[in-house]
């Protein structure tokens, strides 16, 4: 690390479009000329200090850390997943080679070949296995998706065919996540993680602190530039900022938008893609919410531009509906358009008072965006008061269906494909009691039409409907990613991507 | 009070913060499920893992039992990170404990020299100047305070890292560099208080005719400010450093986050944040045996520092 005062650079790879929603899925396979940051030759060696707005004290993808979009970063280094987004939604491959399939239920997965885990041990399609069974018998949320394999058996060294429970098109995607980092079950690191065959392996944790790991030698891809990577916890977001401008760190997580846009301007730089959507859920179940016209008088009431403006700074965009802005699915969603005259009307037609409470997690940005809404809300007529919980709370209320209308901000629109849950009848995830038979029937076939273009009509007409009856109300999607001192190079460019799980093996500092 | 008196009050103070410890996961609406299972888990999996945890025991029931395991050393085990609490404790303690001490020895450091200038001429500049500096530290939020310190020494200036924290034993040199903000920022806003404090009660000793006395016996100044005028003036303050000692881990709390230091406070923080009931029950329950200890002590020595106070003989 080094203390130094600030500097004014002028910075070849300049701000990124925030483009793309984010998504569960993950990082970008740059290219040298793609990646952002210094574009002086890469160099071998040095530290990298990164500040994350998280804490983790186990990275096993099979337990409950890994799964945050911070987390990912840390868990890259260690455990390569087998596949990463690409541009337009496509899948690159890292470890694996290829994931086929002819009718979305039977998969085959093609590993490259002499893959090793850190100790030597090989990562052929036995060790995939073990590994996704291991994740199979846990009960943490990675053990959902991979309760969708009925059965795996290895065809050969390289080669797994899975069975699926039901089809599932996008059943690729769960590789870039945690069923794709695979994990040795064999043998674990000195601070009790399990072993990967990443471009890093653990040597040192301060818990609560930090996480040191260091170049793998026996990595199979191209050795990464930097000697060690040490991921610092830094809760505190401003004074991570700080850490980041004053050289205590070399890069950091941002997910403020004053940061984003002060970072910018001093010469960093920023690596971010449109992260979060913030929506707000109904209860369908509590009247008024039932009736169609009050949850489109309020949709109709509330202008995203100005909470975009407001609680983003402009930076980001607006959300029109469950399909994000950088999905590859279907673009022609229209959102219905701010116009506080319908909303009085339908409130008319309507014909009783509304007064509603919104249930919000009480951090800075929703209190600002509770805020805005109660004020355009009141200029139509409709009294709402901010019940302001803290995130255990709001957590309880959420899923207890104890609200009116409850803020829900989720990176979950970034994967398109398995955002609906949020929308079927009966699902563990529709927390409002949405229910419509023609949305349900459409997602379920898209789920198993392995036509993209298809599966694109298929969503956008449900997209359609629920844009319509809004059970959800859609507002922004806000930036999020890294920025990053000057002298660091090999950085992702999310703007064609969902994506914010950077590959710190190609990461390099111009320091030593 | 006799010594068994204050014992029996000791432990009826404690069964009582014990029992409403306890009955915290009735008294409060969030549980741990959401935190360690994530959004994605199912209405099952959250219920099935709070029931797991048995929160709907009678509190005394719950104290019995984390009493009879504390005896034998076992403090419970993080919901959030499956550590065992003691393991947290001994990591965490230490670290917090330094920054306490030293910024109660800051404070006082500036504190003692400060408060007894500006008692010894009130109304002049450099009380005026105190004075003002003080309201304008007690004032201002603690974290406020950080963040200003970490603005013009780190990022301004480069003196000093920003954040973090290093070993003292396998880094001192930059353990030293990484404890100067922190520790500087607790001092100047414990010291602000403490110097209103202490100066009050300086200038009512100083009116006292045996402080005439000294002076027109040709004593000088400092002599007489330190000898004579400080130990009957310094019950309040000391009182208020015994309180800041126990108090101090949810002051220290804040400073741990805003400088990244693995302590117990940002420890307690985060466990309350994610409702990690076994964490959070302990550091309550030890935060006051600390308070209690503390205020034991500051009890203990009153009558050194004032011989004419007596807890007996009332």
């Amino acid at each position: 690390m080094s203390y130094r005062p600030l500097r004014r650079t002028l910075l070849a790879g300049a701000l990124v479009l925030p483009v793309a929603a984010c998504s569960t899925q993950s990082g970008a396979e740059n290219t040298s000329e793609a990646a952002l940051g210094s574009d002086a030759e890469p160099v071998t060696g040095g530290t990298i200090d990164i500040g994350l707005d998280l804490e983790l004290s186990d990275l096993d993808p099979a337990g409950n850390e890994i799964g945050q979009q911070s987390s990912l970063i840390v868990a890259n280094a260690v455990y390569e997943p087998l596949f990463v987004d690409g541009p337009e939604g496509s899948m690159e491959p890292r470890l694996a080679d290829s994931l086929t399939t002819e009718d979305t239920t039977e998969w085959v997965l093609t590993l490259k070949p002499d893959l090793t885990f850190s100790d030597g041990a090989a990562l052929d399609a036995q060790a995939v296995i073990d590994h996704l069974t291991r994740i199979q018998e846990t009960e943490s949320a990675a053990a959902v998706p991979a309760a969708e394999i009925d059965s795996m058996e290895a065809a050969d060294e390289v080669t797994i065919r899975f069975t699926l429970a039901a089809p599932n098109a996008a059943f690729d995607r769960y590789f870039s996540r945690n069923l794709g980092m695979i994990a040795s079950t064999t043998s674990t690191d000195d601070v009790g993680n399990p072993l990967g065959a990443g471009p890093f392996v653990v040597t040192a944790t301060e818990p609560g602190s930090s996480l040191t790991v260091e170049r793998n030698e026996s990595y199979a891809g191209e050795p990464a530039p930097a000697d060690t990577i040490v991921f610092h916890f830094l809760p505190d977001s401003d004074s991570r900022f700080q850490s980041l401008q004053a050289g205590t760190m070399d890069m950091i997580w941002v997910q403020t938008p004053n940061h984003i846009s002060t970072a910018e301007g001093e010469g960093m730089t920023t690596s971010v893609a449109n992260a979060t959507t913030a929506t707000a859920i109904f209860n369908l179940e509590r009247a008024p919410f039932d009736d169609l016209r009050v949850r489109q008088a309020i949709q109709a009431a509330i202008d995203r531009e100005v909470l975009s403006e407001v609680v983003d700074q402009g930076l980001g965009g607006v959300s029109s509906g469950p399909l994000a802005s950088n999905s590859r699915y279907d673009q022609n969603v229209e959102y219905p358009d701010f116009d506080p005259k319908r909303a009085r009307t339908l409130l008319e037609e309507f014909g009783q008072p509304v007064a509603l409470s919104y249930t919000t997690d009480s951090s800075p940005q929703s209190m600002q965006r509770a805020t805005a809404i109660q004020q355009m809300l009141g200029e139509v007529g409709i009294e709402m008061e901010i019940d302001a919980a803290d995130a255990a709370t709001w957590g309880d209320k959420l899923f207890a269906q104890d609200f009116d209308l409850i803020e829900f901000v989720t990176s979950g629109y970034g994967d398109p494909d398995t955002v609906w849950a949020l929308f079927e009848t009966g699902s563990g995830s529709n927390f409002g009691g949405y229910t419509n038979p023609e949305v349900d029937d459409l997602t379920a076939t898209a789920t198993a039409t392995a036509d993209d273009e298809e599966r694109s009509a298929l969503y956008g007409d449900a997209a359609r409907l629920i844009v319509e009856e809004a059970p959800t109300l859609f507002f922004t999607e806000s930036p999020a990613g890294f920025a990053a001192a000057p002298e660091i190079g090999g950085l992702p460019d999310f703007s064609d991507r969902n994506v914010i799980s950077a590959l710190p093996g190609e990461f390099w500092t111009e320091q030593q | 009070m006799s010594r068994s008196q204050r014992l029996i009050r000791t432990a009826v103070v404690l069964v009582l913060v014990g029992l409403l410890t306890m009955s915290l996961p009735h008294l409060t609406p969030g549980s741990p499920a959401i935190a360690v299972l994530g959004l994605d888990a199912s209405r099952d999996q959250l219920a099935a893992f709070t029931d797991s945890l048995g929160l709907d025991a009678p509190p005394h029931v719950r104290l019995g039992d984390w009493l009879v395991a504390a005896l034998q050393g076992d403090l419970g085990t993080s919901l959030i990170s499956g550590r065992p609490v003691t393991a947290e404790i001994v990591n965490r303690l230490p670290i917090t404990l330094e920054l306490l001490v030293l910024s109660q020895v800051v404070a006082l450091a500036i504190t003692l020299p400060v408060a007894m200038a500006s008692a010894w001429r009130p109304g002049s500049v450099l009380d005026r100047l105190a004075t003002t500096l003080s309201f304008l530290l007690i004032s201002t939020p603690t974290f406020v305070l950080g963040l200003m310190a970490i603005l013009v020494f780190a990022v301004g200036l480069g003196m000093l890292p920003a954040t973090g924290w290093a070993d003292p034993v396998e880094e001192p040199v930059r353990h030293l560099q990484f404890l100067i903000l922190p520790v500087l920022t607790m001092g100047l806003s414990e010291a602000a208080m403490l110097v209103r404090v202490l100066r009050a009660d300086l200038i009512t000793t100083l009116d006292q005719p045996y402080i005439l006395a000294a002076r027109s016996r040709g004593m000088s100044t400092p002599r007489l400010l330190v000898t004579r005028a400080l130990r009957p003036s310094s019950l309040s303050t000391v009182t208020l450093v015994g309180l800041g000692f126990g108090a101090a881990f949810g002051g220290s709390a804040l400073i741990e986050s805003v400088f990244a230091i693995p302590g117990m406070g940002r420890l307690t923080v985060s466990a309350i944040g994610a409702r990690d009931y076994p964490v959070i029950e302990t550091m309550i329950i030890f935060s006051a045996l600390t308070v209690i200890l503390a205020m034991l002590a500051v009890d203990l020595l009153y009558p050194r520092i004032d011989p004419r106070i007596r807890h007996d003989g009332r």
